[in-house]
């Protein structure tokens, strides 16, 4: 039997860099198999999908070594065209890679470059747009897609290539949990096809339903196995900078002290102390928010928010419910068409830019938009600049800021030449050297590591202790459940709820209504009749169901 | 809604059917001939854009008159019919400036109602039809895709430096000083998005040689072929005309 991906000792170093990317790599799959490629950022798992479509050493040059081929065809001295049609592959930047100016040419661009017949490009756009729940888009323009739809678009289209081999390239970081769950749904199908799989991403929340697991660290393999024994091995978890799965540490602990297995309601008695309900009166206001942006999509509905100072809000939601443009209203990006936005008791869309930049902070997604100076130091100091401070003062706020984000004695570094998560440190640092009174940060975490997540989450938890209230955007439940204080769920342009991270998460009819479920360790917890939302309160109720000798 | 029928048309006879008009127009300098070419092509276009054209009549008023007074000065021919100090305008140089603005009108009214009917996507099949090389239709498909994203880019750099303070100004002038800010992230993102777009065409099957398959299916007819022929006799019957000395109030110009 052919195999579909034959990798052999493979290494690859790219031009002008010294260390390779990959290293010594060697695995195989079948047809019909699937493999979940984790790591931290730079681990390695975009060139090894970048070296199985051909796109290295061809398109994106270095030194190459070893043995990869596909279907039985070796890679070398190929380029991705001559793997179109069997291989095909969402990228990471989807956005940069969607070709064409309609949500149906796009799905049928790929058909049409094959020279299909129309009648057969027909059924396929049809179905994978059904498939990824874009049917009703079919004939929108693709500028007017919000991030989720554009990721979920780029899927319809490599699914209507019906390739062979799949190579997925994180492309689940801006989906809404229900669009993962749908993604999953996908992949599942396409092994009942007996397509081959290769997905890479930043952590293991979705690799159990894989055949198998690659870790990758620094470019070498570091484990690889079924994914419950890979997964469930924190230490070899923790070396390759990938979160272990708090369903399997839950069934670690349940293993490891006998007493739990006659049951775990004991642990239910373990108390969890409920956050203050917020510092007086509110500090950030929306009243019966609307606004329609100019293509005539109505995002906000009549939206109600308060906010007291000092808090740390998590706003979660579906794709395309409404939340950037609430947060944008917030900062005063735009003005809302109808009721009122206030912010320490002025409307923000209306004051001078330099104040409203001392008063609202904002991160965006992606820190590339925003990053133009040569050094991270003179980035940091741009700001502080613009409102006139003396070069005292900009280097203190400097300093103070790349303290907070943990990159202090870096301020000599290119920020172009440094991985997203530390440009994204660097862009919170810049917003921080303004000293906002508050920080909006628009999903923060997408495309980030467990590692870099903990250390922006951790900065950003640093300074709403210092008083700074912080709102984030966020699709992951499990950053939400341990970070934010109070929770806002966000669908069809109105806020459904807002209250304590705790309440919310516990409510599985309100995270429904929004296209939300509890993050797996609280589904846990909740099946086990235990009082917890995150995996180290899991634990912490096991031990103390067995420490306090309940059962 | 209902889709119009020129836009039901084949893209290939549609952009036969703008060429002619074009050809046509491009004829004619004298506005006798040139004005009911011009207020045709408006009709047309307010029939199923009245608002739009209701709205842009003052500005299209404004062209013309410009264009009326613009070019008399370069027009020696004729009657001097107006002279105040340098400028004389004479009854050939108004009649020549009347046409040209009227032309430029109708040629915009033309292009603006082939573009609002035709898809980018169509119009690269339209290109296709004419035998242009396939890198010629996707080039122009990926900058009517990359427009957009080139702006929203824009917005949000823009946005981002708003989050530090930086006040952009209001007016071309003022926001150009602070081209820096924003052109340098717009920049880089382009230059690390050329790989990725590169191989996501290859990928999908995109050879500088291989033409694509035409999609959505259409039902071709008659009219596909009537319409251009006779816009093509048009344009000849035009261009005959012109050669008989017709339609033209300064026959050495175009």
């Amino acid at each position: 039997m052919t195999l579909a991906v034959e990798v052999d000792d493979l290494s690859f170093t790219y031009r002008g860099r010294e260390r390779p990317a990959l290293s010594h790599l060697s695995f195989y799959l079948r047809p019909g198999e699937t493999l979940a490629a984790l790591g931290h950022s730079g681990a390695g798992k975009s060139t090894l999908l970048a070296a199985l479509a051909a796109v290295v050493p061809e398109i994106k040059k270095g030194r190459w070594s070893g043995r990869a081929a596909v279907f039985g065809r070796a890679l070398a001295g190929l380029r991705p065209r001559d793997l179109a049609g069997r291989v095909a592959c969402v990228f990471e930047d989807f956005d940069a890679a969607l070709v064409a100016t309609t949500v149906e040419q796009e799905v049928a661009f790929g058909p049409r470059y094959l020279g299909l017949p129309a009648a057969y490009i027909e059924k396929r756009v049809t179905a994978a747009l059904a498939s990824c729940g874009l049917a009703d888009l079919r004939g929108r323009a693709v500028a007017t897609l919000s991030g989720g739809q554009k990721q979920r678009l780029a899927v319809a289209a490599a699914l209507a290539a019906e390739a062979r081999l799949f190579l997925l390239d994180e492309a689940g970081t801006d989906l809404d949990p229900m669009g993962k769950k749908a993604l999953a749904g996908i992949i599942a199908a396409l092994r009942e096809r007996g397509c081959t799989v290769i997905a890479a991403d930043n952590d293991g929340a979705g690799a159990l339903g894989f055949d198998g697991v690659l870790l990758l660290a620094g470019g070498e393999e570091a484990g690889r196995g079924a994914p419950a024994a890979v997964l469930g091995d924190a230490g070899l978890c923790a070396r390759a900078g990938v979160a272990p799965l708090p369903y399997l540490r839950f069934f670690d602990a349940v293993e490891t002290a006998p007493r739990l297995k006659a049951g775990v309601r004991g642990a239910a008695a373990a108390p969890h102390a409920e956050p203050a309900e917020g510092t007086g009166a509110p500090f950030i206001t929306a009243e019966e928010v609307r606004f329609t942006y100019p293509n005539g999509g109505e995002a906000l509905r009549g939206a109600d928010l308060a906010v007291p100072a000092g808090d740390f809000l998590a706003l979660v939601g579906q794709n395309g419910g409404g939340k950037t443009t609430l947060a944008k209203l917030l900062a005063g990006f735009m003005a809302p068409a109808a009721g009122a936005v206030r912010v320490g008791g002025a409307a923000p869309h209306a004051m001078p830019t330099a104040l409203r930049a001392r008063v609202v902070g904002y991160l965006f997604q992606n820190p590339d938009h925003q990053i133009f100076q040569a050094t991270v130091a003179e980035e940091v100091a741009f700001g502080p600049r613009r409102l006139g401070l003396d070069d005292a003062a900009t280097g203190r706020r400097m300093e103070s800021a790349l303290a907070a984000v943990g990159m202090s004695g870096r301020g000599d570094e290119d920020p172009f030449a440094l991985p997203k998560g530390d440009r994204q440190r660097v862009a919170l640092a810049s917003v921080l050297a303004m000293e906002p009174e508050v920080l909006v940060l628009d999903e923060p975490t997408t495309g980030l590591d467990r590692g870099e997540v903990t250390s922006l989450m951790t900065a950003a938890a640093a300074l709403n202790a210092r008083g700074t209230t912080v709102i984030f955007i966020t699709h992951a439940l499990d950053v939400v459940a341990s970070f934010a204080r109070r929770v806002a769920v966000v669908a069809d342009g109105r806020v459904l709820a807002c209250d304590t991270t705790r309440r919310v998460l516990r409510d599985r009819d309100l995270l429904a209504r929004a296209g939300l479920e509890p993050p797996l360790a609280a589904r846990l917890a909740a099946a086990a009749g235990i009082d917890a939302i995150t995996g180290d309160e899991l634990e912490r109720a096991l031990a103390f169901g067995a420490g306090g000798g309940g059962l | 809604m209902k889709r119009a029928p020129f836009s039901q048309l084949h893209p290939a006879a549609r952009l036969g059917l703008l060429l002619a008009a074009l050809v046509t127009l491009t004829t004619f300098n004298d506005p006798a001939f040139v004005a009911p070419l011009a207020v045709a092509a408006a009709a047309v276009l307010a029939c199923r854009a009245g608002r739009a054209v209701a709205k842009a009549l003052p500005l299209i008023v404004v062209f013309v008159v410009l264009s009326v007074v613009m070019w008399p000065p370069f027009v020696k021919a004729g009657t001097t019919r107006f002279a105040v100090a340098f400028y004389a305008a004479t009854d050939v140089g108004l009649r020549y400036g009347l046409a040209v603005g009227l032309r430029a009108v109708a040629m915009l009214v033309a292009g603006l109602g082939f573009l609002a009917a035709t898809t980018p996507e169509e119009f690269g099949e339209g290109l296709g039809a004419f035998r242009l090389p396939p890198p010629a239709t996707v080039t122009f498909t990926l900058a009517f895709r990359l427009l957009p994203v080139m702006f929203e880019n824009t917005q949000r750099a823009m946005e981002a430096q708003k989050a530090r303070g930086m006040d952009f100004g209001r007016g071309f002038f003022a926001q150009a000083r602070h081209v820096l800010p924003l052109v340098v992230p717009v920049f880089l993102y382009s230059l690390r998005s050329v790989d990725q777009l590169a191989t996501a065409l290859e990928l999908r099957g995109y050879a500088a040689r291989r033409r694509p398959a035409s999609w959505p299916p259409r039902r071709t007819s008659a009219w596909d072929w009537v319409l251009p022929l006779a816009g093509a006799a048009v344009a000849a019957a035009a261009l005959i005309l012109r050669i008989l000395g017709f339609g033209a109030a300064l026959p050495a110009r175009i």
